[in-house]
């Protein structure tokens, strides 16, 4: 469904990804691993159009081509993003937070509909629902942020370092929550620095150097490769 | 004491209108990260479009408020535009500066139009109607009660605004966290349009209640962009209920501080700026965070 090909950004200054290359499958968990500066984030917001592009990158979404799309138009096409572990408005409610992952729909019987959905997801939030979001646990946000990524019922979901900050129990938890979502059929892409957990959930995976493809295969083909257990495993 | 319910009083109706300023300073704060020093001058100005329309023109009350309402809306909104918007990414301090430097384009141009000399709306007004309670010791003229009244209509519309509608809560969104408000797709730009629209207009409508209370001078402007700065503070920044009470309090402060004979002590009203620039040092010293806000440092939403 999304088709990166000959990827090269930059903020303005150095290149900070090159030529990069990458493929999601319908209902997959596909995720990004590799060291701290290898660009991981910079494809998520290259999708999201918030990097320059060299005029070479392609970035097809179905047919369309998203190089040179609006944030609101991406949007409405049917991704959504999780910029950068556990983000909410701090000082709006659990539900006015998923109001704004609504932002772009303009059916308040859809918006109710979706949220009731998010609701039966995770019902801790809607126990908390009129909370302030700062008032949640980390694990809680992190949900929080997630269901607000869901409020429009993407095709494709991008998560950055979903599980940055949260104890191993909780990342259990998220992480099979993803595993729900992409069964429920939404695609999800996602950044990882905890590559062991990721990588056991994930269909498959790609190994970043340098702002470089270096390495892919399924999730489980990564975890056994000698090379990814010895960098990034700590075996 | 039998004169602290007139000061109360006294002091609600200052304290009500530079809420309302404040309250436009905090919601600019909230998302561009500045002290708008300007934003007083929006006040002031509106003073001024109502004395044309309304004295100069002889217009009738209605259609002079709703048309300096507009006008200081879109006075707002070009130096938004053209100004603020494009310095967004410069620091905080960029910012304040240029808009001091705004604030005294608008004050100089109305003197230049205007004249400097003090006006009151008084000249082609009948008396106002006077109000006794308790015998004498409350006098309330009905226009003192007007600007009591629309103020907090004003403010309590704000609050259900901010609250429940979607632009409301999307400008709540944006000054929590502007690059994700980006990411779910709100439009920005058009938001902080929205955000500066809707502050110069309750500025702008603030600034004629003050100058029916008051008189009109072009100094005003720049005396209430520093009264609703300390309210600001006071109220702490980024909480919107927190500038409301920090406008009213320092309006109490002032009137009743300046009223009350303690012991044979009292201190002339002259003095007003003495009680509200000393609680500011106190705030800033003891409590920066003021009454319900977070203080600078703690501020995650500072610009990266």
């Amino acid at each position: 469904m999304l088709i990166i090909s000959h990827l090269t950004a930059s903020y303005g200054g150095p290149t900070i990804i090159k030529d990069v290359a990458l493929e999601i499958n319908e209902k997959e968990i596909v995720t990004l691993i590799g060291p701290n500066g290898a660009g991981k984030s910079t494809v998520l917001r290259s999708i999201f159009g918030i990097t320059q592009l060299n005029k070479n990158s392609s970035i097809r979404f179905f047919d369309q081509e998203l190089t040179g799309l609006s944030t609101q138009e991406i949007v409405q096409l049917g991704i959504t993003y999780d910029p950068q572990g556990r983000t909410i408005f701090p000082s709006l409610t659990v539900d006015e937070n998923l109001d704004m992952g609504a932002y772009l729909l303009i059916d308040s019987n859809l918006v109710r509909e979706r949220k009731d959905y998010v609701y039966k997801e995770f019902p801790r939030l809607k126990e908390r629902r009129d909370q302030k979001s700062k008032t949640l646990s980390g694990g809680e946000q992190q949900m929080l942020a997630i269901g607000r990524c869901l409020m429009l019922s993407p095709k494709l979901l991008l998560l950055d370092e979903p599980s940055i900050g949260l104890a191993p129990k909780i990342i259990a938890e998220v992480f099979e929550k993803l595993v729900q979502i992409r069964d429920s059929g939404v695609s999800i892409l996602m950044v990882e620095q905890n590559a062991t957990q990721a990588l056991k959930i994930s269909d498959r995976a790609y190994v970043l150097e340098l702002g470089e493809n270096r390495l892919t295969g399924t999730g489980h083909e990564l975890l056994k490769n000698p090379e990814v257990k010895k960098l990034y495993l700590g075996a | 004491m039998d004169i602290l319910p007139q000061l109360l009083i006294n002091g609600l109706i200052s304290g009500s209108t530079i809420a309302l300023i404040a309250v436009g300073l905090s919601l600019i704060f909230g998302v561009l990260k500045f002290m708008n020093f300007a934003h007083g001058e929006i006040a002031m100005l509106g003073a001024y479009f109502y004395y044309y329309f309304f004295i100069t023109l002889g217009w009738p009350v209605l259609p002079s408020m709703a048309i300096t309402v507009a006008l200081c809306a879109f006075v707002g909104f070009l130096f938004n535009r053209f100004i603020f918007w494009p310095l967004r990414k410069e620091s905080q301090w960029t910012l304040l500066i240029v808009s001091v430097g705004v604030g005294m384009l608008i004050k100089n141009s109305v003197q230049l139009v205007a004249s400097g000399s003090t006006r009151t709306y008084s000249q082609a007004n009948e008396p106002s109607v006077v109000h006794h309670f308790f015998g004498d010791a409350l006098i309330i003229t009905s226009n003192q009660i007007l600007i009591i009244v629309s103020a907090f209509v004003l403010m309590l519309g704000l609050f259900f605004f901010l609250k429940y509608s979607k632009l409301g809560k999307s400008i709540r969104a944006l000054s929590d966290n502007m690059s994700l408000a980006g990411v779910v797709g709100i439009d920005i730009r058009r938001s902080v349009d929205w955000i500066f629209v809707l502050s110069s207009a309750i500025a702008g409508f603030a600034g004629i209640l003050i100058a029916y209370e008051e008189s009109l001078t072009p100094n005003m402007g720049q005396h209430l962009s520093i009264l609703a700065f300390v309210a600001v503070i006071l109220g702490g920044l980024g909480s919107i209920p927190g500038a409301l009470v920090g406008g009213l309090l320092i309006g109490l402060l002032q009137d009743v501080g300046t009223g009350l004979t303690i012991g044979g002590y009292s201190i002339p009203s002259s003095y007003k700026s003495l009680i509200a620039f000393s609680v500011l040092i106190l705030f800033l010293l003891f409590r920066p965070r003021g009454l319900f806000g977070i203080s600078l440092e703690e501020d995650k939403s500072q610009k990266e």
